[in-house]
């Protein structure tokens, strides 16, 4: 659409001089700022600071300087738990965005009642918070107290046990799609949408099947759209904490105190009475995190509209 | 006003973060610290409870006992001078968490803490030295009100120092299922080895569940369990603070680890987490056989009487590796009171009181289920002598009094917790996954040393 | 050639009605969990554990009402204290939140200032930090200053949405025309003019997005929360019925509120689902500003 921008202005109109520019654009982006530098500036500022030292209970705190960081990238509780989220990533993200794109599309195909009726209850999940969500999963899960048991042996199978260590991945991934797929059908529902239709009504008069024209038109018309919904996937997953540690209440051996990052952090702090080690923690998760978003924002730049 | 003031405390922060760096900083926040004597520090301290005499002096509390509400009216009731303030109800883990925050942030915490035998070596070890001995104030001279095994748990396996009050324990009795014994016509096991053959012959005759459960999660019940067994696993002492000894893999433990692991093998017993909803509901819908476990059972079972008739549940002594296997515990509380209190002295005398008279015993057993170390209760036979509605009146008091009477105190590690979450992990291994247990309670024992002498303790 | 064309249909029809299953099983997949909270806030803790109609199904006892009134009493009815707290940090942290977000993803789109680049750049880059990990560390802060168990804890720390920041700007830049601002700076009108009667009524879309996100963001607040509050009557919901979780749980007898949970949580979510069944017609058109650039 509109790509000419502020920097085909020339200089001297009425337009924006480059005081007034100055100005108001930092006057604009400094409520914002303030906010940006107080709550997540300063955190992991501090956190650095205060993982150049170290605790232990019979010696007390002593400045280490980066010794914490030599243990961190060599703690396996901290690697395995980064490894459960990088594996989380890969397996959660795509099933979201890949199930979210199959239902818009269903979704956009139709054009009924029952479709628009549909569009809703799927998008139900995503009112409820995200605490609820996974207490009321817990619930479901339990081999005593929700319907698989009982919906199992109808079939005269035996349920599989959903918070033992080795299906709790399973059942968090599922956790996490029921809550948000919903949503993200919604944003790319409404990008198909705002498809103009002459664009594949002549495709479908040509004979092209709904799949082709699905995947070949409709598909390659919202990638921004779907940019946008892997950066909100992937916001959801890195920092994965609420379901697990919800889910921990009917799960505790099978989710242990530090299963991710954060958790771990968490436990660090609050229980291990560790908070120096607790924020290298933090600070690594946070450091890595920033390195990968920029690596993949660069890579997206086109995608997400930013380039200028 | 205010809030502006904290935002602008905020941005300072920032600077301060630089000049103040990690801060917990070494031997400053270490115990000897004069004591608090300041009598109006809490006046205007927001209480949970309503305080019935807003003019006398205020003591906060932190406590998570059932109805402690009760409780404390009752103190305030009673008491004109001086009238406890609840601050906090947080629970457990929670509640520590909120203990270590205020430790780190050198104020906040409550005058009076409650915490379980097991958390308190956590505060009174190496430069942690934030719960005052009560010698000072004269302790001693209520020494001999409470059975010999609470005190030494407040005693933190030392002779010196004392650093709490005791206030409840929780004696292990096996609670059994009458109707399922008497249906299948089993005999009730009063041994380990009678309870395995029980299992199997409930199994063999047709019944769907399971004789008990082991749960891997169960913490102080296991060691409850090692302890039977002659395992002593954990060695502190609060005269030797920078020492520990853990021996978690001798062969008491290992013992008891594998016949577990041979009943879960069998499919005679069950290994559920705790405290989990799924659980609370197989305590009561006949999926176990037997619950062995502590004395606040009762009030489990009887909160959710409403669910099933209690007439079917009798109470039993737990079974036994040989006839006198010694009483075994599982948990169990103090008061404590904190190098943060405003005014010692006067916490020092309410902690010593609060649960330190017939009425308020009465509250603690009747209304929040405590099980009573203090022996006037404990002796009482009232006590002995109640019959308990929900089990079908049986005096079971008879049965768990002497378990709390002849328990003799265990000791625990000033990283207790730490501990307990690796033991969660080492257990469902051995007991879900069938995991060698030798290897895996050798492992169990290498990361517990390790994290002590990392954390500087020499380790025995 | 007229064959084709039936062939095409047939197969069209087929489509239809497989598009048809796939969408039932979907709907059940998505509102079965749903329909459990509902069947549970109408059972006691009784029905809750040996219930006779399954998990799935209604309790002989219908204890609704009686759940109802116990929430306005256990515990003198904090249970509705913690409801409106939630409303109360959702609305006011996503209020500032879209506020602070709109401001500078304008700002950013539409101000060719000094230090952008790099300002903008610091941005994108904590783009996807998750907040969770500024937990800890902000919570040691606010310990030191005193802010802990306030309701500004929860409240400031929550204003902040880089993404919503992220997200406003990409709108700006791809549906708000120079020109129109350019005409009313020749019409003589000022920078707040141009933003609050130009600008704005354009980005309305894209804010409704952005409000809709952060009020969710708030209102599933978890973490924050349950770490700088003390005083149970801040607690927003989530952090409320985790630790009435943990009390039944744990707690003796008299504790266990199974029954207060289920229906505690039932009651918690009506507000927000009728408020997005209701407000459709403003969020699903919103919504749409992820999908600007084509």
């Amino acid at each position: 659409m509109s790509k000419k921008k502020n920097n085909v202005v020339p200089h001297g109109t009425k337009s924006l001089s480059t005081t007034r520019a100055n100005r108001w654009g930092w006057i604009f982006t400094a409520p914002f700022g303030i906010v940006f530098i107080l709550f997540l500036v300063v955190p992991l500022v501090y956190a650095f600071f205060v993982s150049l030292y170290s605790y232990t209970q019979v010696r007390g705190t002593i400045f280490t300087g980066l010794a914490n960081y030599k243990r961190v990238f060599t703690d396996p509780i901290f690697l395995n738990g980064l490894k459960l989220v990088v594996l989380y990533t890969i397996v959660m993200v795509p099933i979201q965005l890949l199930f979210a794109l199959l239902l818009a599309l269903v979704l956009d195909s139709m054009k009924s009642k029952f479709a628009s009726v549909s569009r809703l209850l799927y998008f139900l999940p995503y009112a409820i918070p995200v605490v609820i969500g996974a207490l009321m999963w817990g619930f479901l899960y339990s081999k005593d107290m929700g319907p698989f048991t009982s919906l199992f042996q109808l079939f005269g199978m035996k349920a599989p046990d959903f918070l033992a260590p080795g299906s709790i991945f399973g059942s968090l991934v599922n956790m996490v799609t029921w809550q948000w797929t919903g949503y993200y059908m919604v944003i790319l529902y409404s990008a198909l949408q705002s498809i103009p239709t002459d664009l594949y009504e002549s495709a479908r008069i040509d004979g092209a099947s709904e799949a082709k024209i699905a995947l070949k038109i409709k598909v390659p018309m919202i990638t921004s759209s779907m940019v946008m919904v892997t950066i909100f996937a992937l916001i959801g997953t890195l920092q994965f904490y609420t379901e697990p540690m919800v889910l921990r209440n009917n799960a505790n051996s099978a989710i242990p105190p530090e299963y991710t990052p954060n958790m771990y952090a968490q436990a660090l702090e609050f229980n291990y009475n560790q908070m120096n080690y607790a924020a290298t923690v933090s600070f690594a998760l946070g450091l890595l995190v920033v390195i990968f978003s920029v690596l993949f924002m660069t890579l997206t730049r086109k995608q997400s509209g930013l380039e200028d | 006003m205010r809030s502006i003031n904290k935002v602008l405390g905020l941005v300072l922060a920032g600077a301060m973060a630089l000049s103040v760096g990690a801060c917990g900083s070494g031997s400053d926040n270490g115990g000897s610290k004069t004591a608090g004597s300041d009598a109006h520090a809490n006046d205007s301290a927001k209480c949970i409870n309503k305080v019935k005499n807003p003019k006398a002096e205020k003591v906060t509390l932190w406590s998570w006992y059932p109805q402690v509400e009760k409780l404390i009216d009752h103190f305030n009731d009673t008491h004109n001078d001086v009238q406890v303030c609840w601050t906090s109800s947080d629970q457990s883990a929670k509640a520590y968490s909120r203990f270590s925050t205020a430790i780190k942030a050198k104020s906040g915490a409550a005058d009076i803490v409650q915490l379980e035998y097991a958390m308190m070596p956590q505060y009174a070890s190496g430069v942690e030295k934030h719960l005052v001995d009560l010698n000072k104030y004269g302790v001693s001279k209520i020494k001999d009100n409470y059975t010999p095994g609470a005190w030494k748990d407040v005693q933190l396996g030392g002779n010196k120092s004392v650093y709490g009050v005791p206030v409840d324990v929780g004696p292990v009795v096996m609670y059994y299922r009458k109707d399922i014994f008497d249906k299948y016509g089993v005999q009730l096991p009063t041994t380990w080895d009678e309870y395995e053959k029980a299992g199997l012959e409930l199994k063999a005759k047709g019944y769907q569940g399971h004789i008990g459960n082991w749960q891997p999660n169960g913490t102080l019940f296991n060691y409850a369990y090692y302890d039977q067994a002659g395992g002593k696993v954990f060695k502190y002492s609060a005269n030797d603070p920078e020492k520990v000894g853990i021996d978690v893999n001798s062969a008491s433990v290992k013992k008891v680890v594998t016949f577990w692991q041979k009943m879960a093998k069998e499919g005679i017993v069950a290994t559920d987490d705790t405290d989990t909803a799924a659980w609370n509901k197989k305590n009561v819908d006949g999926s176990y056989a037997t619950i062995i476990h502590a004395s606040w059972m009762v009030g489990y079972l009887n909160g959710l009487s409403g669910v099933q008739d209690g007439s079917i549940w009798q109470v039993a002594k737990a079974p036994g590796w040989t006839a006198n296997d010694p009483a075994i515990n599982c948990g169990g509380s103090a008061l404590t009171v904190t190098d943060q209190a405003k005014d010692t002295k006067q916490a020092a005398k309410v902690a010593m009181e609060f649960f330190g008279d017939d009425q308020a015993q009465d509250i603690a057993v009747n209304d929040s289920g405590l099980y009573p170390t203090w022996q006037k209760k404990l002796k009482s036979q009232a006590f002995l002598d109640r019959g308990e509605k929900f089990f079908n009146n049986q005096k079971i008091n008879t049965i768990i009094a002497p378990v709390a009477q002849n328990y003799k105190g265990y000791q625990f590690l000033p990283f207790q917790t730490y501990a307990n979450d690796e033991q969660t992990k080492t257990l469902a291994a051995i007991l879900r996954d069938g995991a060698n247990v030798d290897t895996k309670l050798d492992a169990w024992e290498k990361t517990l040393s390790t994290y002590a002498k990392q954390q500087g303790f020499t380790v025995e | 050639m007229k064959q084709n064309i039936d062939k095409g249909q047939k197969i069209n029809k087929g489509h239809q009605i497989a598009a048809k299953v796939f969408m039932v099983i979907c709907i059940l997949y998505f509102i079965l969990p749903v329909w459990w909270l509902i069947v549970a806030a109408t059972k006691n803790n009784a029905g809750l554990f040996m219930g006779t109609g399954g998990p799935m199904w209604f309790d002989k006892h219908f204890a609704l009402w009686d759940n109802i009134k116990e929430l306005t009493t256990y515990q003198d009815g904090i249970y509705w204290r913690w409801l409106f707290n939630s409303l109360l940090y959702a609305l006011v942290g996503g209020v500032g939140a879209t506020a602070l977000s709109v401001m500078a993803g304008y700002g950013f789109a539409k101000f060719r200032f000094r230090g952008r680049k790099v300002y903008f750049n610091i941005v994108l880059g904590a783009l996807m930090i998750p907040t969770t990990a500024l937990v800890i560390p902000t919570f040691i802060i606010m310990t030191k200053i005193g802010m802990n168990d306030t309701i500004w804890a929860v409240i400031l720390p929550s204003l902040l949405s880089p993404f919503g920041t992220y997200l406003m700007r990409v709108y700006c830049q791809s549906s708000l025309p120079d020109e129109m601002m350019e005409a009313a700076r020749v019409d003589g009108a000022g920078e707040l003019r141009t933003f609050f009667q130009v600008s704005l009524p354009i980005m309305t879309p894209a804010i409704t997005t952005v409000f809709l996100l952060s009020v969710v963001n708030c209102w599933n607040n978890y973490f924050l929360p349950q770490v700088v509050l003390a005083n149970t009557k801040l607690f927003p919901i989530t952090v409320g019925l985790t630790q009435w979780q943990a009390k039944s749980n744990a707690g003796a007898g008299v504790e266990q509120v199974w029954n207060l949970i289920t229906c505690g949580a039932f009651i918690s979510v009506i507000p927000l689902v009728l408020a997005f069944l209701f407000l459709q017609r403003y969020w699903v058109g919103g919504i749409t500003a992820g999908a600007v650039k084509q």
